[in-house]
């Protein structure tokens, strides 16, 4: 299967390629236009409709795989009716309907079957998945309290020194860890569900619907 | 003009056609070929002192051959000429002119040839002060920018008021170019600030300045080359200025648009800069992206990719080609 993985650094994108390939169940084939870098959270959603339409259009990727970093947006209400923002600024949703709405226009390719899309959202931000496992205290309904002013025991920037050893890690070490952490968690996906049930949980019901 | 250009074996230049307009902005990843693209035209004219084992592409035998074939069109007519290099034998120009074509257009191409300049600006080459000697050239690197500012100033002052005019519209910290005599036989020049008057020296400019300077006064010389290319002429300049490097560079290839009556120049620029490249958003067919892969590295025009239109929708140019969705970006990471 070919697929694409939109998301914030090459080194998300070497962790999130394992954990597809591990809920598909084989290793999947990053189409050639793959080597996609948006850069932050604002180029991503702005960029989305652009790459949505040339993956559509230039590539014979089957599906796309985004993931961004919630960072201080709100986490994801599950049980939301299809096609409604949870909220106005929540991500997961913003990229869901960004990803439909452009996939909607296309013009259909022959021999092309439709662009499967699966959205996932690392709350605060994909270290924290890198935690699972290691700090049970680390998951998405901790952070929705500190969103909403209870004080809780870390932060993006102390979860980056505790997967990194450091807040600014080189590319390298950065992806070395990741892939280290994506190996592990693949052999763990319940307990990163049961964590993270908006934002890896919404992306592990995304891709098994590819199947 | 040139219409295209096609590589064989020609050092990163496995087997590609570089599609040229009368501006072309060439996109890619380092080492995708864009500097050796702009090698071809003195390959082409035998002027290149290289071996054979230099210009073949890394690999392959020496029973290959290395060529380059340049595609021309002048008064609707299109014909091709070209350059071969085998290990066996001495270099080889080849003609292959169209039936009919009159003979002496593969003169006027080489004459177009032979005045190619690749620009790639060095503040202290700018700054330096030179001898003056008759009729000027700007060099390569900007090298005798005040000879070429005198001797404009002498034979064509109102184009070198023009120049002091659009010099201070793009900075307008400073309001003339001036000159000076360091010792005999030598000039230099120096720029006077807008307020007070104060002068400052070439060498006490700052590289970006001396860039726009040299950019501006190629734009304003009323014999510039035929064609030239431009690598990075986003280096050293404000993002803000850039519109600015287009306009010098459209007022080359265009002079039709800004009341010039001289010859079209045609220009290539390369560059790296998503900035830059938003600034062409609306004419793809000026833009190349040089994509390099397993099997090498190949040219794509822009315009020619399928349902542009609704890719570039609602987003910079820069951006999407940063993103790697149209190609012409590095492999890794």
């Amino acid at each position: 299967m070919k697929i694409a993985v939109v998301s914030e650094s090459p080194a998300d994108e070497a962790a999130i390629k394992i954990l597809v390939d591990a809920i598909i169940g084989h290793e999947t084939e990053l189409v050639s236009a793959s080597r996609l870098r948006p850069g932050g959270w604002p180029q991503v959603l702005n960029l989305l409709p652009s790459i949505a339409k040339a993956l559509h259009y230039h590539t014979d990727a089957e599906g796309v795989a985004v993931v961004v970093d919630s960072d201080s947006s709100p986490v994801h209400l599950l049980d939301q009716p299809a096609n409604e923002n949870c909220d106005s600024e929540c991500r997961l949703c913003l990229l869901r309907n960004c990803l439909g709405n452009s996939l909607l226009r296309v013009s259909p390719v022959p021999n092309r079957a439709s662009l499967r899309t699966a959205v996932g959202l690392a709350v605060p931000s994909i270290e924290a998945w890198y935690r699972c496992g290691l700090d049970l205290h680390v998951n998405e309904a901790r952070w929705t309290g500190k969103l909403s002013g209870e004080r809780i025991n870390y932060s993006k920037r102390s979860l980056k020194v505790d997967v990194y050893g450091s807040d600014q890690p080189s590319l390298q070490a950065e992806t070395t860890a990741a892939v280290e952490a994506a190996r592990r968690l693949a052999h763990n996906m319940d307990q990163l569900s049961q964590l993270f049930p908006s934002g890896f949980g919404c992306f592990l019901t995304d891709i098994r619907n590819w199947l | 003009m040139i219409k295209s250009v096609h590589f064989q074996n020609f050092r990163a230049l496995r087997s590609a056609t570089l599609p040229l307009e009368r501006f072309t902005l060439l996109v890619g990843p380092n080492g995708s070929g864009k500097s050796t693209a702009m090698q071809a035209f003195s390959f082409v004219l035998g002027r290149s002192s290289f071996s054979f084992q230099e210009w073949l592409t890394v690999g392959l035998e020496r029973s290959e051959v290395v060529a380059v074939r340049v595609t021309w069109v002048e008064d609707g007519q299109e014909f091709t000429t070209g350059g071969e290099l085998r290990s066996s034998s001495s270099f080889t120009v080849r003609e292959e002119l169209n039936t009919d074509t009159p003979p002496f257009y593969a003169g006027k191409l080489r004459d177009y040839l032979s005045s190619f300049r690749v620009f790639s600006f060095d503040a202290k080459a700018i700054a330096a002060a030179v001898e003056t000697t008759p009729n000027p050239q700007l060099g390569e690197d900007g090298s005798n920018l005040a000879a070429v500012l005198d001797a404009l100033r002498d034979s064509h002052p109102e184009r070198f008021e023009e120049l002091n005019r659009e010099f201070n519209r793009w900075l307008p910290e400073f309001d003339r170019i001036l000159f000076e005599t360091p010792t005999k036989g030598r000039k230099s020049f120096l720029v006077r600030m807008a307020i007070g008057h104060h002068r400052l020296r070439a060498s006490e400019l700052s590289q970006g300045v001396l860039f726009a300077l040299a950019f501006l006064t190629l734009a304003y010389l009323p014999n510039p080359p035929s064609i030239v290319c431009f690598e990075e002429p986003d280096r050293g300049i404000h993002p803000r200025l850039l519109m600015d490097i287009r306009d010098a560079m459209y007022r080359l290839a265009f002079p039709e648009n800004y009341g010039e009556k001289r010859e079209p120049v045609q220009v290539i620029a390369t560059t790296h800069s998503p900035y830059l490249l938003d600034l062409y958003k609306e004419h793809p067919e000026q833009i190349v992206i040089a994509h390099k892969d397993k099997q090498g590295v190949h040219f794509e025009r822009l315009s020619e990719k399928p349902h542009l239109n609704e890719i570039l929708e609602g987003a910079p140019l820069g951006d999407i080609w940063f993103s790697g969705i149209l190609g012409g970006v590095p492999a890794t990471p």
